[in-house]
């Protein structure tokens, strides 16, 4: 019986492990495709922009200014974010914090995209973002 | 009655029982998080995906620990405490290590006994609490399991939610890690106690956890 109890902590050890945030390589990536964003909009093309958020946030975003992603985004003018302070996924969602902004990103099979972007954080409140789906 | 499955029945009978509900679990649970992916806007994740993810390990982990926990203080407590009448209760008067020729060690030592009882010295003296051991460590493993996995998955909530994830210290202190953990240890604790109280007036023909039908319900550490 020791011996099956051994085996069972074993793979309650892996079990764990498996369930953890993930490779380190996914803050990595998840800052990358923020990085992107904030480049594409500094540069004002709205419509690379538009192809890193999330259908639902494109969606919304466009529903809201009653006009086509691209011009939308532009048309919010959201500050420019800098450079990227740090970077946090855990699972399928993460938070890239920037000098003048906090972006919130979740994993899609494309890749990570944008969920929120614009954010100021409030106390005990969720941050209020200016770009946000529904 | 002779037995169904052979000398082996009862693991056998738990294994096959125990892999099955895991499975049931993970075809559930994979449902019910695609369904929190849709309404969420998200895509979809797969098979393999879900049963990686921090959702099914911290349901795993979770009711493991608090299981390995229930057989870890039901042996610890069973040295020391007695319970008249039940036959999970060591006969009154009895409570304790026991002797060397009760616990057949020592010069009552047998031919066919485990080779770390035969060992004597430190070997011995693990083998004597080796079941306490493992219990214990396993309850240890799944509840940092738990907690681990617990954390990744109260953050991607959060995150979710706009809001900022926290560290471990931060969950491990959280209302959501202690809820999880208490509601699964009240109802294993119920169990124990249900389980020692009842089988002093109630009774199972043929079981081991049962007193012989015929048994007085004062009779103490006698099973069927």
């Amino acid at each position: 019986m020791p011996r099956l109890a051994a085996l069972t902590a074993a793979a309650a050890v892996v079990a764990a492990l498996s369930g953890c945030a993930g490779p380190a390589g996914n803050d990595a990536a998840a800052a990358s495709v923020a990085d992107d964003f904030e480049s594409a909009l500094s540069s004002g093309d709205g419509a690379a922009a538009c192809r890193l958020l999330t259908d639902n946030t494109r969606i919304t975003l466009e529903d809201d200014q009653g006009a086509p992603c691209a011009s939308a985004i532009t048309a919010l003018g959201l500050d420019a974010g800098g450079a990227i302070d740090s970077s946090r996924a855990y699972a399928r969602a993460a938070q890239v914090m920037l000098q003048n902004d906090v972006l919130f990103l979740a994993l899609e099979p494309s890749g990570w995209r944008v969920t929120a972007a614009g954010c100021t954080a409030r106390v005990d409140r969720p941050y209020l973002c200016d770009l946000e789906g529904k | 009655m002779k037995p169904k499955l052979g000398p082996h029945g009862l693991s056998i009978f738990f294994s096959v029982i125990f892999l099955l509900t895991l499975v049931g679990q993970a075809v559930s649970g994979v449902a019910l998080y695609n369904q929190q992916q849709l309404g969420s806007g998200l895509s979809p994740v797969s098979f393999l995906q879900y049963i990686t993810s921090s959702d099914f390990v911290v349901d795993v982990a979770e009711n493991w620990q608090s299981e390995y926990l229930q057989f870890f203080l039901l042996i610890g407590a069973t040295i020391w405490l007695v319970q008249k009448g039940s036959p999970e209760s060591s006969a009154i008067g009895t409570q304790g290590f026991e002797s060397d020729e009760e616990q057949m060690v020592g010069a009552y030592i047998k031919p066919d006994s485990p080779t770390w009882a035969k060992a004597g010295g430190w070997r011995l003296a693990v083998f004597s609490n080796s079941l306490l051991i493992v219990m214990g460590l396993i309850f240890l493993l799944s509840w940092s399991a738990q907690s681990v996995a617990g954390l990744v998955q109260f953050n991607e909530e959060q995150l979710r939610n706009l809001e900022d994830p926290v560290s471990w210290l931060g969950y491990v202190s959280s209302p959501e890690f202690w809820n999880r953990t208490l509601q699964n240890w009240q109802s294993e604790f119920l169990a124990v106690g249900s389980m020692v109280t009842l089988s002093i007036f109630l009774r199972q023909r043929g079981s081991s956890e049962s007193k012989p039908v015929g048994a007085a319900h004062a009779a103490t550490g006698v099973s069927g």
